[in-house]
């Protein structure tokens, strides 16, 4: 959180006080040395030339005696041209006793300056070895060395030293001077930093320690290795601060320690209640909801025992009806057909007995009569068939519970209800898909009664589709799928067409008695009613129905596996 | 390992020692019949082509004369070693040749600050040591005490060479003479002649300018020209080797300057000329007018001399070439030249001695066969003369000039005249 600020640590004020204060002292100390030793080397060199260019001259004034006297150039030329070798000897020449340059070093030629030192050499000197300096302009300045040969009777000998090599070696001398002190210089800044790092940097490790205290980088306070190593290693004034410093960053610690946990328990605290809150909320919708679907299916159930009560309560009521229709028209009938008879026999009687101009009226009212007597008789028996329905539906199953094979009771009701329709539509054509669940197996269910229920629905459908083809045509292909699938405790029947669906308003009724939507006197409209009763009230079971108007209708029968009869 | 190493250390110092006692004992005369004659001289540097000719002048004698079967069966070989014209190397050789090659003679060395300083070594092997014949030098040194007792010289000295184109120039009225010479002891071997000529007309040299030995041709000298020019001299004597008298001579013509310029013997004549002609292709300038050079043998173009025809016929016929090692590719080799006519009159008298001394290589033997040569004649019309202390075989002096680019005697001075 925090932000160290980073502590310079290159150059410290005390390290460029010691740079300065030594740069100072070498300064002024490789000049007086270089002063110094310029002074020495030149004084050194010029004494050493001098005495070297004597050694030569008294050399060279030995060996010449002989080698003048036999006038011998060529040797003494020989003898002095070995000397030049010598460092810093520039030139050696001898004069005759003449004053005549009779040999020479020189190249291109005698310098003006030489000729005239060697004419103007006083007879007095001749005697002693004479040291002067010799300024020849444009050639150099020398130290010349004369020496007398044979106390001068034979000539001198003249050696020049050579200044210039005095200065370069004073001037080497000087850099070689310059190289050592700023070598020594150069070492001396490397021990003055190593110094001033070694003293300083415990007082920055600990200034830098501060800081972050400063700063209150509480993080570092207790791992911080370079002051861990002041304190337990230096045994001055540095450590014991070093310890103090520590003693207190551990106090310090110790106290945000603690506000750091109580602040970690307050947040905790705070942060648990939040989440136990949120808990109870989820709970409590968790609940709204339960109690929302519980809501749901009651008032489904509560719908379903309406339905289903209505439905008991018409079928009893139709029962009843029936029952007591069932007597007059059993009157009605059997007059009806004893009339008939009666009729017949009327006839057969009046064409004996009647003349013959009124026998052509009386037959034809007797005609009329007999269809009448028939047509009652007719829809009579129908009436009594629809009683008998009626009352059939009516009348509690007396069949008796045993296990039913359902994929084969299923399958072999397919059979029966598409042959059934096709018998009396030929045109009637269909696709059967079939997928039965080989884990359905048996349950416990009254196979008449269950069966009943199948063809009805089946019926249906078969009946839904060829009103399809029908309408369409052959650019529509009739599907009839049936399928079983088994459920944990259930068994799951599915019979669906693809044919024209239910509209939602029939859907409303499709279960209600007496409803159909077929034309009058081709259909009761019990048979749904009385496969609902089967499925529901006989079997426990469920009847569901999707559609959609156009495409299809999928009928949804469960089962319960384990009916306690 | 260690122990194979000292034993074998010790087996090659053993078989050392025998080859050093073997060598120590080895006569001077070598055991194949051979007689090896030990040269030093310049083959390298800037002063390379006087030791070559030297060389080649003697090789073609020597070669024929090997042919034939040799000196009294005994043949002839130099075994030359480089001293670039560098007295320390010369005296290093020297001691290479006494030391460890112990050859008899020493022979045709060249140059005045080489031999001078060999001279010493000379008399330190006096007892043993060799002879030094026929140096290419004409310095005193070596021609008088104590040195003289270990030299035998052919060719006339500086000092004879110096006083007879002093005189001459005197005779054509040239009194001012000016010196230009090489800053050692054979440049002040003949300033001293020339100085010492001088004398005794009353006269001294008027300006003298010097050069540093080993100075090349490319070297600038017009210092030295305008040195001896303030003097405005009749003459300039030129003690030197050919390259720094041809680069003298080129600045002070091409300064404008038409004294005349005398050369010694010494110079190289053919090198200094080939120097000349090709300065004067590149100028278009004339650089050998003024041009005199003296020689201590006869021109090889007159061949009227048994001995010119002799030289030039062997060097046609052994087209001698300098040793394997010193040969470059740079450097033209001249057909004929005064300094190899002058080693082939040396190799010839060399072998005169031998015959003379019977097969005997000791001093008392060589001494003994120098001091029979009384008017011997080499074939160049002069008589070599030894014996009476004299160790100088000639002594006369040939002056030339330069004509359609080659030598040509010069008789008659009278077109010298101031």
């Amino acid at each position: 959180m925090s932000v160290v600020k980073p502590v310079d640590t290159r150059e410290t004020p005390l390290f460029r006080k010691v740079l300065i204060g030594t740069t100072v002292l070498f300064a002024a100390a490789a000049i007086a040395l270089s002063i110094a030793s310029a002074v020495q080397v030149s004084r050194s060199l010029t004494d050493e030339f001098r005495s070297k260019g004597t050694a030569i001259a008294s050399s060279v004034a030995a060996s010449a005696v002989e080698l003048l006297l036999n006038r011998d150039a060529s040797t003494l030329q020989d003898n002095i041209d070995q000397f030049l070798q010598i460092r810093g000897v520039a030139y050696v020449f001898v004069s005759d006793e003449h004053r005549d340059i009779v040999t020479h070093t020189f190249v291109p030629s005698i310098p003006e300056g030489v000729r005239q030192v060697s004419l103007n050499e006083r007879n007095d000197v001749r005697e002693a070895i004479t040291i002067a300096d010799l300024e020849v302009p444009g050639v150099g300045s020398y130290i010349d060395v004369a020496a007398p040969i044979l106390s001068g009777v034979a000539g001198t000998v003249h050696v020049g030293m050579d200044k210039a090599v005095i200065a370069a070696d004073v001037r080497r001398a000087i850099l070689q001077q310059t190289a050592i002190l700023l070598g020594i210089f150069g070492i001396g800044l490397v021990l003055a930093y190593g110094f001033v790092n070694r003293t300083s940097q415990p007082l920055r490790a600990l200034t830098a320690y501060v800081n972050r205290l400063a700063h209150s980088d509480f993080q570092h306070l207790e791992t911080d290795a370079a002051v861990d190593r002041i304190a337990d290693g230096a045994r001055d004034e540095v450590g014991s601060l070093a310890r103090a410093f520590r003693r207190m960053a551990a106090t310090l610690t110790e106290y945000i320690d603690q506000l750091r946990s109580a602040k970690d328990e307050l947040a905790d605290y705070s942060r648990s209640l939040e989440q136990r809150v949120q808990e109870r909320t989820e709970e409590l919708v968790e609940k709204n909801r339960t109690l929302e679907d519980t809501l749901g299916q009651l008032k489904q159930a509560q719908e379903q025992v309406i339905t289903q009560e209505k439905l008991a309560s018409l079928g009893a009521l139709t029962a009843g009806i029936a029952h007591e229709i069932k007597n007059p028209l059993n009157f009605v009938n059997n007059f009806a057909q004893l009339s008939t008879e009666l009729t017949t026999e009327l006839r057969e009687t009046l064409e004996k007995t009647l003349p013959e101009e009124q026998r052509a009226d009386a037959l034809e009212i007797v005609e009329m009569l007999q269809m009448n007597v028939q047509k009652i008789n007719e829809h009579g028996k129908r009436a009594d068939s629809i009683v008998k329905n009626m009352l059939l539906h009516s009348r509690k199953s007396k069949g008796e519970r045993t296990e039913v094979d359902v994929n084969a009771l299923l399958n072999e009701y397919l059979g029966l209800a598409y042959h059934g329709v096709r018998g009396q539509d030929k045109s009637f054509n269909a696709k059967l898909e079939t997928h039965y669940d080989p884990a359905v197996g048996s349950i416990s269910a009254i196979p008449q009664d269950l069966s009943r229920a199948f063809l009805n629905i089946l019926t249906n459908a078969c009946h839904a589709l060829a009103e399809k083809q029908k309408k369409l045509g052959d650019g529509f292909a009739p599907v009839l799928e049936v399928s079983t699938a088994a459920r944990a405790h259930e068994v799951e029947i599915r019979i669906r067409d693809n044919g024209p669906g239910i509209p939602p308003d029939v859907r409303k009724k499709i279960f209600e008695p007496f409803f159909t939507t077929k034309p009058a006197g081709s259909g009761t409209g019990l048979g749904l009613s009385m496969t609902f009763d089967i499925i529901v009230q006989a079997h426990k079971g469920r009847i569901d129905v999707n559609t959609e108007p156009g495409e299809y209708a999928e009928f949804v029968i469960t089962l319960p596996r384990n009916e306690a009869a | 390992m260690v122990e194979l190493y000292n034993s074998r250390a010790v087996r090659f110092a053993a078989i050392a020692l025998v080859l050093l006692l073997a060598a120590g004992l080895r006569p001077p005369v070598l055991a194949n019949g051979e007689l090896v004659l030990g040269m030093s001289a310049a083959f390298t540097g800037a002063s390379r082509q006087l030791g070559s000719e030297l060389y080649r002048g003697a090789l073609a004698y020597f070669t024929e004369i090997n042919a034939s079967g040799g000196v009294d069966g005994t043949t002839i070989r130099i075994l030359p070693l480089d001293d670039a014209y560098e007295p320390v190397r010369a005296v290093h050789n020297t001691i290479a040749f006494v030391e460890e090659h112990k050859v008899p003679l020493l022979f045709g060395y060249v140059g005045t600050p080489t031999v001078t300083r060999v001279l010493p070594l000379l008399k330190r092997y006096e007892e043993r040591g060799p002879y030094l014949l026929f140096p290419f030098t004409g310095a005193q040194p070596h021609r008088q005490p104590p040195y003289d007792a270990f030299v035998f010289n052919l060719r006339t000295s500086y000092l004879q060479e110096t006083a007879g184109l002093v005189n001459n120039f005197i005779n054509v009225g040239r009194r001012n003479i000016a010196i230009f010479y090489q800053a050692d002891a054979y440049g002040r071997s003949g300033w001293d002649g020339v100085r010492r000529a001088l004398a005794p007309h009353g006269l001294k040299i008027v300006a003298e300018a010097t050069y540093r030995r080993g100075t090349p041709y490319t070297a600038d000298l017009s210092a030295q020209v305008n040195t001896l020019r303030a003097a405005n001299p009749d003459a300039i004597i030129s003690v030197g080797a050919y390259a720094a008298c041809a680069a003298f001579i080129r600045d002070a013509v091409n300064a404008g300057w038409d004294v005349p310029i005398a050369n010694v013997s010494f110079v190289g004549s053919e090198s200094m000329l080939e120097m000349l002609a090709t300065e004067e292709r590149r100028t278009g300038r004339n650089y050998t007018s003024r041009l005199i050079t003296s020689q201590v043998v006869p021109s090889y173009e007159d061949q009227a001399m048994p001995g010119v025809l002799e030289y030039r016929r062997l060097m046609d016929k052994h087209r001698p070439s300098v040793p394997e090692a010193f040969r470059d590719p740079s450097m033209t080799s001249q057909h004929y030249s005064f300094v190899s006519f002058e080693g082939f009159l040396n190799a010839k008298l060399l072998t005169e001695v031998l015959r003379r001394a019977g097969g005997r290589f000791d001093r008392a033997s060589i001494r003994t066969a120098f001091e029979g040569l009384r008017d011997f004649d080499l074939g160049i019309e002069a008589p070599v003369a030894y014996g009476s202390g004299r160790t100088q075989g000639l002594d006369y002096v040939y002056y030339t000039r330069v004509r359609d680019g080659a030598f040509v005697p010069l008789d008659d001075w009278s077109a010298w005249k101031k």
